[in-house]
Formats: C-alpha cells, structure tokens, sequence
C-alpha cells in the first residue's frame, strides 16, 4: 500500500539521487569546465531532479524557501533529520 | 542540504584598505560574539527544537549567519589590499599576518582562536533560546563597539547593516520564545523540557 509517508520517502530518494549526480557533476566540471560529457550529464540530471522536485512540492510542501507563497508551509514538519512518527507543532 | 548563492547579502565596497580595522573586526568573524558561532549555535540548537515554527526560525537565522560570515570575510579582505610591509606592522596587524598572511581565519581580534566553547547547545527549549537572545545582544554591543573605533563610511554602512540584522534576529527569537511558552505549561515553565522529555507526557 502506498500511504502518504513512504511516498514522501520515495520522492525524496528521488530527488536524493538526482541532486547528488548533479552535485557529483558540478564538482567535476569545477575543474574540467570544458568537459562536453559533464555538461551533458549535469543538465540531464539536473532536469530529472527539477521533475521530481516540482512533484515533491506540489504534493508536501516547499524544500526552500518557496518562490510564491500563498501560505506559509516552510516552517511545517517534519524536518529532514525527523522520523517519520515524530511530526511536531 | 544547503545551496550556495553567488552573492553577498548586502555589498561590501571598501575603497582604502585598512589593516587595523580588520584586526577589530575580525572578531565578528571568529571571536566570542562573532558570527561563525551564531550560525553553528543555532544550527545545532535547532535539531533537539521540538517545535516546528522554531526548527524554520534557528534554520534560517542559522543560514543567515553564514551569509554574515562572508561578508565580514570580504570586508577583512577589502581592508588588507595591497599592504606595505611598514604598514602591517605599524597597524598591529602584524600579529595576525605571521601566522594568516592576508588569510581569512577565524579569531577574535584578541588572536583567540574561534572556539565552541564560546556557545552552547543545551538540548533544552528555554536554556537554548535565552542564549540566542543574549547572543544576538551581545553582537549587536560588538558591532556598537565597532562603530566608535571605526570611521570609514564604507566600513562603517556593512557594519550598520549587520548591526541591524541582530535587532531583527533579537525580536525572532523573541517570538520563537513566545511560541515555545504559548506551547508549554505556564503554570510550570521549567518542569518539564519539551526537547527531552516529549515521550513521557
């Protein structure tokens, strides 16, 4: 079944994924900045992760500080280092 | 996870270089009151906060800290452009320069290494917030002090603008103090700790 917890988990291992082969490239690219390969790398997953972060938001709320707000969701749990029975005020 | 942005959060533009200033002021980079302790302060503070709203006010004066950080960093290295060896030690400035060169690195303008004994942590929500307010108190006198020493327009409006954020950074925490006590028993503020003991109430 899928319940609303470990869609959460699941879109943030998505985005996990994506971001760190972003980062993993972005710090490649620091020295090789005219790696054609890297580039290419680094947009495809960069894409992939701005996918799955959109989906995220859409569903669960901001992961930074949102760009348009309607109302104000960026202080609501949980927190990152949070379980996922232990959501606060 | 954080993310770094290509900017300062408010510019720094020093024309004359001066090595005696940054000795002062290096202090808010690394000294007792200085800005890598607020933001590590908070940062660490915020993880045992059981209360939402809190967790979002540590996290993001926490990052606001680091953005300070910086900016003192550029003001240190805009104040020690181009100096002559006469003038690093006639300033004083050339205690900090044998062991830094025109180096970034984080002391007080004592030359005290920046230390963590410098704030706590206390993994309790009352303890933990009236030390944010009196941090930021005592930043705001370091940045007062820095004022009357200092007398440089260029130096003096960073300053100003840092000066100014610990005020607004008092008044969110005077807030985040409220939210935690409107949560908490007021009959009996210190009987409990929220941070600690959440699974016995």
């Amino acid at each position: 079944m899928i319940t609303r917890d470990n869609q959460r988990s699941r879109l943030i291992k998505e985005i996990s994924t994506y971001a760190f082969a972003v980062y993993e490239a972005l710090l490649y690219l620091d020295a090789y900045p005219d790696s054609k390969e890297a580039l290419n790398f680094y947009n495809k997953y960069k894409r992939l992760e701005s996918k799955a972060r959109a989906e995220y938001e859409s569903k669960f709320g901001p992961l930074t500080a949102p760009a348009d707000a309607q109302e104000w969701k960026w202080t609501n749990g949980p927190w990152p280092w949070q379980l996922d029975e232990e959501v606060n005020s | 996870m954080w993310q770094y942005e290509k900017r300062l959060q408010y510019p720094v533009k020093i024309k004359n270089p001066n090595p005696k200033y940054a000795q002062i002021i290096v202090s808010q980079l690394g000294g007792p009151d200085g800005e890598i302790g607020a933001s590590l302060r908070y940062l660490t503070q915020r993880i045992a906060m059981p209360y939402s709203k809190i967790v979002g006010i540590l996290t993001d004066v926490g990052t606001e800290e680091l953005a300070h950080f910086e900016m003192i960093s550029a003001i240190l290295y805009q104040l020690t452009r181009n100096l002559k060896q006469d003038e690093i030690v006639k300033s004083g400035f050339d205690t900090y320069f044998v062991d830094h060169t025109t180096g970034i690195y984080p002391v007080a303008a004592s030359g005290f290494p920046y230390s963590a004994s410098q704030f706590q942590s206390k993994g309790d929500v009352l303890a933990d917030l009236n030390e944010d307010l009196a941090a930021e108190q005592k930043a705001r006198v370091t940045y007062d002090n820095i004022l009357r020493l200092v007398d440089d327009p260029d130096v003096c409006d960073a300053i100003k603008f840092l000066r100014a954020r610990e005020v607004v950074h008092y008044q969110r925490f005077a807030d985040a103090l409220r939210i935690a006590q409107d949560n908490m028993n007021s009959k009996n503020f210190y009987g409990y700790n929220p941070a600690f003991d959440k699974g016995k109430k």
